[in-house]
């Protein structure tokens, strides 16, 4: 067989120098951050021991106030289940305003996008904190976070889903003269359910972490007791609450899984 | 003689449709030419044509789904105007439209689909979903599905059923609606021709049972044949016969072949 080297496509397609220049940027930019931000493997090694020390601390964890911590992990459930639930439900009601060609009141559709999106961008520990500011310390704080996280993260998925399906059965129920509202929830909702349960369930996964490190800025939940345990050095308590966060997120996961497979994968 | 119906009382005193010297362009292009036609109570109409002749337009422009260039629309002498909200709304609850496609709502039961037919003179949120809706309304829902062969299907998801099933569904909601005319838009078009015929009979007999104006497209020339009393053939946007069926020959026939 004769090889024909010649006839070969390039391996690379030819890009302008500016494109180059900028692939250099990006590459020293990290080079000089990485340097800024001390990222070192000799750093890593220096820690090493005191790392070592930390976890041998930690074990064995200490049950002797697991009562208190179990009533704690439920309570940060409990703050992720409610907030996001309202959240969907705050979510769900934007969303139908915020999606092009659906919205009952279009002139409400810049306002519900913006008001998604203002919610979205500011990150939940911010909100937290002005919450805790605002309405003082505990689940309140927390839960109201949740919501509003739930909203913004949520709102945006409901919104995009409602405005990519096939848009056929709606325009035949509307020749027929079927007011907006009655469409949304009988040709629009059922086409996006799967995606709805989706994002749902993503929010709730979202929320349980959220709602562990709330806490710490004291939004209720076991967040606080982690930032004591810490603080006064009881280590050992410490990993009985990280082992209980670690429970609840698995389980959290799990079952979200379990929901997914149910009704989206059939 | 047929059983008198509420519209058959209505036959002869108006016509259900009355269009005069309607014009349509899309950007630059004229689609429909000063198209004049009327469609009287108890009447099936076929409007036929090649690909791009304008039949979808024309049945678009009748339900008000697109704006009209020029011309009126009347129905039972009543000018339409289509930038009137709520007449729309009462012109639009006695047409029932059949789509090439079904257009149903996926992922709901056959059952709720058809009961959304009613939900345009009954604005009830119950009747969203089968499971919330009135029992006499369920009932009735199951009287149109079994007129239409598909009363076991009732609570089958639509997603499962086969395009002649579907098609046959939307007939179903389309009755739901008690409709006065029903018009439908190459209604078998995207179906095997032997199912075709089974959905064209269905819709043939309904009608006339039920005493419903029937208007529909189609580019098969026996269908319009078979199944209307008058034939209109449209071309380049003019309407260039407007006939019984029974007098249609190759003769007209050949220019609406013609690409
Ligand atoms: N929304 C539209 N925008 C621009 N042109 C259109 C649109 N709909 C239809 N047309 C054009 O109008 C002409 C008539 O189309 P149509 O009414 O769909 O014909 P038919 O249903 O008889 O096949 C065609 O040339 C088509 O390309
Ligand atoms: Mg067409």
């Amino acid at each position: 067989m004769k090889n024909n080297y010649r006839d070969l496509p390039p391996r690379w397609d030819k890009t302008n120098n500016l494109v180059y220049f900028s692939y250099l940027l990006v590459l020293l930019f990290f080079i000089w951050s990485s340097k800024q931000v001390g990222l070192s493997p000799l750093e890593l090694l220096k820690g090493m021991p005191y790392m070592i020390r930390l976890l041998s601390e930690m074990l064995p964890p200490n049950f002797s106030r697991i009562f208190p911590l179990l009533k704690s992990i439920l309570e940060t459930l409990q703050i992720a289940f409610v907030g996001t639930f309202v959240g969907i439900l705050g979510g769900f009601s934007l969303a139908i305003f915020a999606a092009k060609e659906l919205s009952p009141i279009p002139k409400l559709y810049k306002i519900s996008r913006g008001l998604i999106a203002f919610f979205r961008t500011i990150p939940d520990l911010i909100w937290a904190i002005f919450f805790v500011a605002t309405i003082g310390l505990g689940t309140s704080a927390g839960t109201l976070t949740i919501i509003v996280d739930t909203i913004g993260f949520s709102g945006r998925f409901f919104a995009e889903a409602m405005e990519e399906i096939e848009k056929k059965p709606q325009k035949a129920l509307e020749a027929i003269g079927i007011s907006k509202i009655a469409i949304i929830f009988c040709a629009v909702l059922p086409e996006v359910l799967p995606s709805f349960i989706n994002t749902s369930l993503f929010s709730l996964e979202k929320a349980v972490r959220s709602s562990v490190v709330l806490g710490l800025v004291g939004a209720g939940g076991i967040g606080i007791e982690l930032k004591v345990a810490m603080e006064m050095f009881n280590y050992d308590q410490a990993s009985t609450i990280l082992i209980l966060i670690f429970i609840l997120v698995i389980i959290v996961e799990q079952l979200s899984v379990n929901i997914r497979n149910k009704y989206i994968n059939n | 003689m047929e059983k008198f119906t509420k519209s058959s009382i209505l036959r002869d005193s108006h016509e259900i449709l009355k269009v005069t010297n309607l014009s349509k362009s899309y950007k630059n292009k004229k689609v429909l030419r000063e198209i004049n036609l009327n469609v009287s109570y108890g009447e099936s109409v076929a409007l036929i044509g090649s690909n791009g002749s304008g039949k979808s337009t024309l049945i678009k422009c009748l339900l008000g789904l697109t704006n009209i260039e020029k011309g009126e629309i009347y129905t039972n002498q009543i000018r339409l105007n289509m930038k009137n909200n709520n007449l729309l709304k009462f012109y639009r609850r006695d047409i029932a439209f059949i789509w090439q496609t079904h257009n149903l709502v996926p992922r709901l039961s056959v059952l709720s689909n058809v009961i959304h037919g009613s939900l345009n003179s009954h604005p009830n949120p119950r009747l969203w979903y089968q499971a919330f809706a009135p029992s006499e309304i369920r009932s009735r829902a199951l009287n149109c599905l079994d007129q239409v062969g598909l009363k076991n299907f009732a609570k089958n998801n639509v997603n499962t059923l086969s395009g002649g099933e579907s098609q046959r569904v939307a007939i179903a909601r389309a009755l739901m609606q008690k409709p006065k005319l029903m018009i439908a838009d190459e209604p078998v078009a995207s179906l095997d021709p032997k199912v075709g015929i089974e959905v064209m009979n269905l819709l043939k007999d309904l009608t006339l049972k039920q005493g419903i104006t029937l208007f529909f497209t189609t580019h098969d020339l026996k269908h319009a044949e078979h199944y209307a009393n008058r034939v209109i053939g449209l071309k380049d946007g003019v309407i260039k016969i407007n006939i019984k069926s029974k007098e249609l020959n190759e003769l007209d026939v050949d220019e609406f072949y013609a690409a």
